[in-house]
């Protein structure tokens, strides 16, 4: 590159240069902007809003003559931001750019004096337009920028020497927001308007002393601290360690998908829990948590390469403990309320605990839980009050009882089997009173269809005709109501008995009898019998019961 | 001298009603990748619906540029006397408020009432109502500011919606965060805290218990004094939901009104919700 004499003020149409530039480089870091953006919504858009923000401030300055003064082009721009700005970030970099119209409204061209109290009235109006301004932020990057610029105007440097002082500072200042906003420390990303601000800034100053390679030594510091930023990074942290099943994690290479394709088609779990699908088509990072990590994969493996992968079973850390602590309330001290539901199977517990129960207590039919099992999962729970769900009519008896010596307070939601206390749960509001949940809850019961699915202990009868040992028999809502030798046939028939048309959503919970294979056939038989169901499959993990399955 | 109502486009009242009450609606922004369109003015709410539920990238949303709120205040300050009461969408949830107070700062602050209605939708639209009928009565501006700002803990919003996934990837999702953690697919149920943020108030797993649960919590709120249905491409819901409550509230005008897309975008396809204004006691 030739050696151009670096001019000695901005003038008009050089501030239009280096906005132009501006918008280039904006472009360039667009994605990586929003993938920074967590605050104050973590709705990724702040790149895109801060690039068309400028673009329409540089669409405005461009009507003017070629000739136009600084004063001018700037009050064209901050005119053009004004009414083009977009979202927060567009916002507030529209009264940044109001300001520094306002600095250097009557001059020709910006020296160090001019550019540097542009650049405070920048600030200035930025920080007055912002109800409550919060430090690590873009007003700190355009505060501390112009304090630099005007400590180095002072000190009777050139205009380069000013702007090429407040870039240095709002990189700084682009770092350190890192350490004074709680949810960038956590998300371990720099502040998204700050980072944009910058870039806005170095491309001045590119252009001005027409070097190209002022933006990335600042830019690579971005995105250290080994996180991975992303429009959900926050999510990453602040999720609780929930999920259990598999923490999958991968990078997927030369997809031509954009991370939202991608994340649509790794499946549901990618697209409704705490997952993460950051980065650019050729190179993202997946972070799912999954029940079947090996159907991600697959999935995955069609869209592009995938490398480092890590699986973790998050479920053997806490497998031991049968009681535990929900995921949905990893709370600190006690909770005012919880429930407490009594469930046979590593599967339930997962969801219950998912779903927010305070503590599991294992037990089912045939293994009914003691009294002093009930008693110690009221304490595990670690609630004032407690609802309790016993999940069994044999058992209501006993949690009642269990209710009577804790002491706690324990009300008892007399769920007779798990799809009512799964319906319960989901019901249940640990910000509303007790006797309202207990209402709501027991309300909620009523609306779900549950059917059982488990083989004769010994011959007998029923009103559809003899049952032999061994057969496969179905109990809707509490009674007998199919009986036979196939376990699909058996399932379709009962499920033939409910009232088809006012139900939406079968779930089946697989027993550990059930290869999962078999429970997809069961799933496809069901949907080809029922089109207008919904059906969900999972993995209850309980035993003697091959399939428990609630319609609603 | 005169004082005219400034709204956003998420209050949801009926055009009609607007434009008798001469309340200017200033339009929010939707952005379809490229395309840029302003709420209700360059889409309609059928055409959004299409797009949303055609389209792969749901669209982002942003508030008004602070210059189109100073446009509308200037033109509505004409005479020295005139005044403006801008009533909108919780600070909480847009930015709206903040590129009205801009304005309105720029403009004429002693004469531009900016008011949050720490609600959306026909929580925002009670409050705006309120406000024309007191103006229509010759309340002066302070006078009815001052009732709006008691307004908002009376004002409510119960929403079924059909996934978490587009409060979640509009980045609303507030403490409904905490339904996240189950494998079970299911429809959250919402309401608004007090400052306006999405908190959540149940879950169900069909789509008839929802409806059910919905109603049930409304009751929880009697005697209303005013009450609408807002939804989003779920028409027949929600005029089977207005039928009923028309029967339940007889001598209560019932609106029903399909959401703005803005908020569409942000609830999701499906979305069926009451607003209701608590009586005063």
């Amino acid at each position: 590159m030739a050696t151009v004499a670096v001019p000695e003020t901005v003038t008009g149409a050089g501030l239009r240069l280096g906005l132009a530039r501006a918008l280039e480089r904006l472009a360039q870091q667009r994605d990586r902007i929003n993938d920074l953006n967590v605050f104050p919504v973590p709705d990724g858009d702040t790149g895109t809003n801060m690039h068309l923000t400028l673009a329409a401030a540089l669409a405005e300055a461009n009507l003017l003559p070629a000739q136009a003064s600084v004063a001018q082009v700037a009050q064209a721009v901050a005119h053009g931001s004004l009414m083009g700005a977009r979202g927060n970030s567009g916002v507030i970099l529209s009264q940044i750019l109001r300001g520094v119209a306002g600095g250097c409204a009557t001059h020709d061209q910006m020296g160090p004096e001019v550019l540097a109290r542009s650049l405070r009235e920048g600030a200035e109006v930025a920080y007055r337009a912002v109800k409550r301004p919060v430090d690590g932020t873009i007003l700190s990057v355009v505060k501390d920028a112009a304090a630099a610029a005007e400590r180095a105007a002072a000190d009777g440097r050139t205009t380069a020497e000013v702007l090429q002082a407040a870039v240095g500072e709002a990189w700084d200042a682009v770092e350190r927001s890192r350490e004074l906003l709680d949810v960038l420390r956590q998300a371990g990303v720099v502040d998204a308007g700050g980072f944009g601000l910058a870039v806005i800034f170095s491309a001045l100053v590119e252009v001005m002393v027409g070097s190209d390679d002022i933006a990335v030594p600042a830019l690579s510091r971005a995105g250290s601290n080994g996180a991975r930023p992303g429009p959900l990074g926050v999510l990453a942290t602040e999720a609780p360690a929930s999920g259990f099943g598999y923490c999958t994690e991968f990078s997927l290479v030369g997809s031509e998908l954009e991370p939202m394709e991608v994340r649509a088609r790794l499946g549901s779990e990618a697209e409704d829990d705490s997952a993460l699908v950051v980065g650019d088509p050729g190179l993202m990072h997946v972070h799912i948590h999954t029940q079947e990590p090996w159907e991600v994969l697959t999935r995955a493996a069609e869209l592009g390469k995938i490398e480092r992968l890590k699986v973790e079973d998050m479920t053997t850390q806490h497998h031991e403990a049968r009681l535990r602590v929900g995921a949905g309330n990893s709370h600190e001290g006690r909770l005012a309320l919880g429930v407490v539901v009594v469930a046979p199977g590593f599967g339930f517990h997962q969801l219950l605990l998912g779903l927010g129960a305070a503590a599991v207590v294992e037990g089912g039919q045939g293994m009914n839980p003691s009294t002093e099992d009930l008693l110690r999962g009221i304490e595990q729970a670690q609630a004032t009050q407690v609802l309790l769900l016993p999940n069994n009519p044999n058992l209501i008896l006993g949690a009642e009882q269990a209710a009577r010596v804790s002491r706690h307070e324990v009300s008892v939601v007399p769920s007779r089997n798990l799809p009512q206390g799964i319906a319960a749960l989901l019901a249940f509001d640990p910000d509303a009173r007790l006797e309202v949940n207990r209402q709501r809850m027991q309300r909620a019961m009523g609306e779900v269809h549950a059917v059982e699915v488990t083989r004769a202990v010994r011959a007998s009868q029923y009103q559809g005709g003899p049952i032999a040992k061994g057969d496969v028999i179905a109990v809707l809502d509490g009674e007998l109501v199919a009986a036979g030798q196939d376990l699909t046939e058996v399932v379709v028939a009962a499920l033939s008995r409910l009232p088809i048309d006012s139900l939406e959503v079968v779930t089946l919970y697989r027993g550990t009898s059930v290869q999962v294979g078999d429970s997809e056939l069961l799933e496809a038989k069901i949907r080809a019998r029922f089109p207008n169901l919904e059906v969900e499959r999972h993995d209850g993990g309980q035993a003697l019961y091959a399939y428990i399955i609630s319609a609603e | 001298m005169a004082i005219r109502i400034v709204t956003d486009s998420t209050c949801d009242l009926p055009e009609d009603v607007r434009r008798a009450a001469g309340v200017v609606t200033v339009p929010l922004r939707l952005h379809f990748q490229d395309e840029v369109f302003r709420d209700r003015v360059d889409l309609t709410d059928a055409e959004f619906v299409a797009r949303l539920t055609a389209g792969k990238v749901p669209p982002s949303t942003s508030q008004p540029p602070p210059g189109e709120f100073e446009a509308v205040y200037r033109d509505l300050l004409r005479d020295p006397g005139d005044e403006v009461i801008s009533v909108h969408i919780a600070a909480a949830l847009s930015g709206t408020i903040s590129s009205a107070s801009i304005a309105a700062g720029a403009v004429d602050a002693r004469r531009i009432h900016v008011v949050d209605s720490r609600s959306v939708s026909l929580g925002t639209g009670f409050l705006v109502l309120e406000a024309v009928e007191r103006a229509a009565r010759g309340e002066p501006a302070e006078q009815i500011v001052a009732f709006l700002e008691t307004m908002p803990p009376r004002v409510g919003i119960i929403a079924l919606l059909d996934t978490l996934r587009f409060l979640l990837l509009g980045g609303r999702i507030g403490k409904v965060r905490a339904m996240l953690g189950t494998a079970l697919s299911i429809k959250p149920l919402i309401a608004l805290g007090p400052d306006g943020s999405v908190v959540p108030v149940g879950r169900v797993r069909s789509r008839a218990a929802g409806i059910k649960r919905v109603t049930e919590l409304l009751a929880e709120h009697r005697p209303l004094a005013r009450c609408g249905v807002v939804y989003v491409g779920a028409d027949d819901d929600a005029v089977a939901l207005a039928e009923q409550t028309r029967r339940t509230y007889p001598d209560m005008d019932i609106l029903r009104q399909h959401a703005s897309p803005v908020l569409s975008t942000h609830a999701g396809p499906g979305t069926l919700a009451y607003c209701y204004l608590e009586a005063s006691r």
